[in-house]
């Protein structure tokens, strides 16, 4: 349950302070949605030194932020799963026509030139967006996130869902640690089928006490003069410095692509 | 979006216990996939689906619509479960809201009963995520494996479901029992707990 609390903090790998980490979470959210708009944009085979490019940039941006390599593969695993049983099934794919038969390294197969190509695209592509959005998540976390969402100016209601979301995990997480310890403290957990048992319980409880903890809060909400929208979250402006690393990098990335 | 009650107290109050509501489901959301998929067993119990469902049944159409975009990708983000490649995460944050929309047409507005709304939201929600496959496996070339992956998914998925269909209604009868969640029909105010558990209206 600790565990699951520091989680819920969603700043897992935001200890490490460094330049990566303190720098402002809206220019972070823009050199992002650069990156992927630059990666999805470039055509793989024909430019895969573009791609090299980029890849360094990301690499790079890995390494300045001294982010934790295990993070990484374990949201790149369920990809590597898929782009491996495409692959395996490569044999399968019928060729469209003569020009596109590929022949495969493996007893006389072949396959089609256009799927393994393809195949090559969402695997090289899926990596460097996944990567790009575990940097952007591992240094930023939700609360500076939302912050940042709510100057750039994402819909309101998204952006109070997101705070409220936020909240709610840690106050669940906090409310099932509570009761867990209590049901340590009277004793349970001797058999499974006890624990099973007390796990449901647990769990009904712990629904209906969050229920009750957010119809208080909305209470406390409307006392406070709530009336359809929270007051916006905004932070300083972005300081120069930061609105010309995110122009340099978006001119950096526009003239790649277009090389 | 998210203004479709109309202006007064009542409806300050609907709009902040929709908003505190969706919060604690989103959190739920995120929660529940992480404890269920500990133990390996995320994608037989569909855990996701718990709370969008419950959103869908509980509090604003839209909001659970929102709720149901909004929790896989944020899930996909920030734990990486469901994958944002392949697109599981996308696929999800299509079908959840449109069973979240089919349970609240169906209990709220149509008065349906709950386990019927549910069983029928699930239904809803699988037919759509059979309509994006369908979509999308031509682009892999993958026309044939359309019926085998849906018929795949669908079995694989049953203990999920069926957990959904007792789940599901069970935990939003109790929530309605006890909190100010407002009658069944297209409007009214919330009714206090304890006048509702006296018969009163």
């Amino acid at each position: 349950m600790t565990t699951l609390l520091g989680w819920a903090s969603w700043n897992a790998h935001t200890g490490d302070e460094n330049l990566i980490h303190r720098l402002d979470a809206r220019v972070k959210v823009l050199c992002a949605l650069g990156l992927v708009a630059a990666v999805l944009v470039v055509p793989v085979v024909s430019g895969w030194a573009k791609h090299l490019v980029l890849a360094a940039l990301v690499v790079a941006v890995l390494v300045v932020g001294r982010l934790p390599v295990t993070g990484l593969l374990r949201q790149l695993r369920w990809m590597a799963i898929f782009c491996l049983g495409l692959s395996v099934l490569l044999p399968f794919f019928r060729p469209h026509s003569s020009q596109d038969v590929l022949a495969l390294p493996l007893a006389g197969l072949t396959g089609s030139r256009q799927a393994a190509e393809l195949i090559l695209s969402f695997t090289v592509k899926g990596t460097m967006v996944v990567s790009t959005v575990f940097i952007l998540t591992a240094t930023t976390g939700l609360r500076k996130l939302t912050v940042a969402l709510s100057d750039l100016r994402v819909p309101h209601c998204l952006v109070e869902l997101l705070s409220f979301i936020q909240r709610y995990v840690v106050v669940l997480g906090k409310e099932a640690q509570r009761m867990d310890r209590a049901r340590r403290l009277r004793g349970g957990g001797r058999s499974l089928a006890l624990r099973l048992k007390a796990g449901a319980g647990l769990a009904a409880s712990l629904l209906i006490r969050t229920c009750l903890r957010a119809e208080r809060v909305a209470a406390a909400m409307v006392t406070r003069g709530y009336t359809g929208r929270l007051p916006r979250i905004t932070q300083a402006k972005m300081s120069v410095g930061a609105i010309v690393l995110v122009v340099s990098l978006w001119t950096a990335l526009a003239a790649l692509v277009m090389w | 979006m998210c203004n479709q009650v109309t202006s007064g107290p009542t409806s300050s109050f609907l709009k902040a216990r929709d908003i505190s509501l969706a919060g604690l489901l989103g959190a739920l959301g995120l929660v529940l996939p992480m404890l269920f998929h500990l133990v390996g067993l995320g994608k037989v119990f569909l855990p996701m689906f718990i709370p969008i469902l419950m959103a869908g049944l509980l509090i604003s159409p839209w909001m659970a619509a929102l709720l149901g975009i909004v929790v896989p990708l944020l899930s996909a983000l920030f734990t990486g479960m469901p994958p944002l490649v392949p697109p599981t995460a996308i696929l999800m944050a299509i079908e959840l809201p449109v069973m979240a929309m089919v349970a609240h047409l169906l209990y709220r507005r149509w008065r349906l009963h709950i386990v019927i709304a549910v069983t029928a939201a699930l239904v809803a929600g699988k037919l759509m995520t059979g309509i994006e496959i369908v979509t999308i496996a031509p682009l892999f070339g993958l026309q044939r494996a359309v019926i085998p992956y849906l018929v795949v998914t669908t079995v694989t998925s049953l203990p999920g479901i069926i957990l959904n269909i007792v789940v599901v209604p069970l935990a939003v009868k109790a929530i309605e029992r006890v909190t100010l969640v407002p009658p069944r029909g297209p409007s009214g105010p919330p009714t206090p707990p304890s006048n509702r558990e006296n018969g009163t209206p």
